[in-house]
């Protein structure tokens, strides 16, 4: 257990670093204690930006986590503006980007992720951008006040909230996807379907199984897309919103395991016993799915994974083992997901899905592995607790909307 | 901690709390989530000085800033 003497250092003050190290001081850590962050500003948080951010709801000040006074008080010593640019494992050291060398006693790695770029992207383009931190967030609002024909690349959640708030600004919207359907990778086709059909009656479309191959730019502005078949369409805003990538770079230097993030075991140490990983930057293995190695990208993910460290380095069992959860919020209808499901994992409908509210219960080889939810909160909370408890509820009986859930986990 | 020289005046908006439960994890003596469906309930909207600094960062850290928190000058404080 690491006491009065020892140095804990965060480095990445975003969801997770913050968590981290406001959970420490709850549990009673009386160490040094940094948190170290490449951004300038104050720890905040990135749903809003692609929400009441752009439309308005929220400024800069209603997105921040903790104000400076927070980190005077709990003795958090807060670098702002640091960038860490090499661990010495042997030494138990960092370098900052400044200059001097850090010594810690444990170090947490809270890197988060970095958006994922077009092969044909120039970055210096006027009126190409993408969406992860409240600079890009300030820059995209500014220029969805004034575009006209936006064109965002990518799906994804990102690039449909992002997409729908266009649409209510008035922009045409046109929405540039390489698979066939929203939300590929993670939700059911009848989720996907569902929320194109909330987008297209709020009149944004879409161009399924196409991709960009080149970006055209008049006079250093964007003023357009060319897709892999010579269509051009033209553009006064492209968003590419086509994943992220983990910041695995300082611990692939140091020699830590990585693929798709920092690898951690169970409780989220890597094989250097001083050293652990949470939230986007690390690839944990999945308690409900046999010790799957998996990466989550979300604000559960990222404050359960904080929580869980400071618990740890405190004196706690330290296992991470809560079950995922996520929010999306787009054309005025929200998507709840617990749980996490792959491709080909079987959809079973409950409720109406043609309607706006309904929910998808996704099987594994007949086990209970998430549950989709569109504006139905209380589906979406039966389904964190049957997952919670391993409850496996029949596929005919989550069918059957006269079934109380509830009595379900109750039999279970 | 310092006397403060207003009153919090906390409210919630359920339509748009997303169930995130964050705010329970900054005050368990303040928040609390529906059982049914996750929505954040009040446990109390006045809540004692001692936690205002916890239910401030508790409205910060609402993702879907569901939560309000009201500041009502005291009366008659004396100096
Ligand atoms: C626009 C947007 C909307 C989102 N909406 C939702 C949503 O609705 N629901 C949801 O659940 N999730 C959402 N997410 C995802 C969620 O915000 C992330 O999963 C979460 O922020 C991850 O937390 P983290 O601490 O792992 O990483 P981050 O919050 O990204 O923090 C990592 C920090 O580390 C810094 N850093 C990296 N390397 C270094 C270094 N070498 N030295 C110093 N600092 C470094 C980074 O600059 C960054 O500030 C959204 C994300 C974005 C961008
Ligand atoms: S933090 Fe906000 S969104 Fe989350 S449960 Fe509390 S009120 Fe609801």
């Amino acid at each position: 257990m690491l006491g009065k003497e020892s140095t804990i250092v965060i480095v990445g003050a975003g969801q997770g670093g913050l968590q981290a190290a406001s959970s420490l001081r709850d549990e009673g850590y009386e160490g040094r204690l940094l948190l170290i962050g490449d951004e300038c500003c104050s720890p905040y948080q990135r749903p809003p930006l692609s929400k009441g951010f752009l439309s308005g709801d929220f400024d800069a000040a209603d997105v921040i986590l903790e104000l400076p006074e927070f980190f005077v008080q709990a003795e958090i010593q807060h670098l702002a503006g640091e960038r860490v640019t090499s661990i010495d494992r042997p030494t138990r050291q960092l370098t900052l980007a400044s200059g001097p060398a850090v010594a810690y006693d444990h170090l947490i790695l809270a890197t988060g992720s970095r958006n994922r770029m077009l092969p044909c992207q120039d970055l210096d383009l006027d009126g190409v951008l993408s969406l992860r931190t409240l600079d890009d967030a300030e820059a995209l609002k500014d220029r969805m006040a004034t575009a006209k024909h936006v064109v965002v690349v990518g799906a994804g959640f990102l690039g449909l909230e992002v997409a729908s708030m266009a649409a209510v600004r008035g922009a045409e919207v046109l929405i540039v996807e390489a698979t066939e359907r929203t939300m590929e990778r993670v939700v059911s086709p009848e989720v996907s379907q569902a929320f194109r059909r909330l987008h297209e009656r709020n009149g944004v479309r879409f161009s399924f199984s196409s991709q960009v191959v080149a970006i055209h730019a008049d006079a250093g502005r964007v003023s357009g897309v060319e897709l892999q078949d010579g269509s051009r369409l033209s553009a006064d805003l492209v968003l590419v919103a086509i994943g992220v990538v983990p910041n695995t770079d300082l611990a692939e230097s140091a020699g830590l395991q990585v693929q798709n993030g920092i690898v951690v075991n169970p409780v989220l140490g890597t094989r250097d016993v001083a050293i652990s990983a949470i939230g986007d930057c690390a690839a944990f293995p999945y308690a409900f799915d046999n010790g799957q190695c998996i990466r989550l990208e979300s604000v559960q993910n990222a404050v359960d994974q904080g929580r869980c460290i400071a618990e740890r380095l405190t004196g706690g069992h330290g296992r991470y083992d809560q079950v995922p959860t996520f929010w999306s919020e787009q054309a005025s209808s929200r998507l709840q997901i617990a749980g996490v499901a792959r491709r080909d994992d079987t959809a079973v409908v409950r409720g109406d899905p043609e309607s706006d509210k309904f929910s998808v219960f996704r099987y594994r080889r007949g086990r209970l592995v998430c549950v989709e939810s569109i504006n139905s909160p209380a589906d979406h909370m039966m389904g964190r607790r049957l997952l919670m408890n391993k409850c496996n509820p029949t596929p005919l009986k989550v069918a059957g909307v006269s079934c109380d859930l509830r009595q379900l986990l109750a039999t279970a | 901690m310092a006397n403060h020289d207003y009153k919090l005046i906390v409210s919630v908006n359920q339509d748009v709390c997303v169930g995130a439960g964050l705010c329970v994890l900054s005050t368990d003596e303040v928040f609390d989530q529906r059982d049914e469906d996750g929505v954040v309930k009040l446990v109390q909207n006045e809540p004692p000085e001692e936690l205002y600094e916890k239910v401030l960062g508790a409205v910060r850290k609402c993702p879907s800033k569901a939560i309000k928190a009201e500041q009502i000058p005291k009366e008659n404080k004396e100096a």
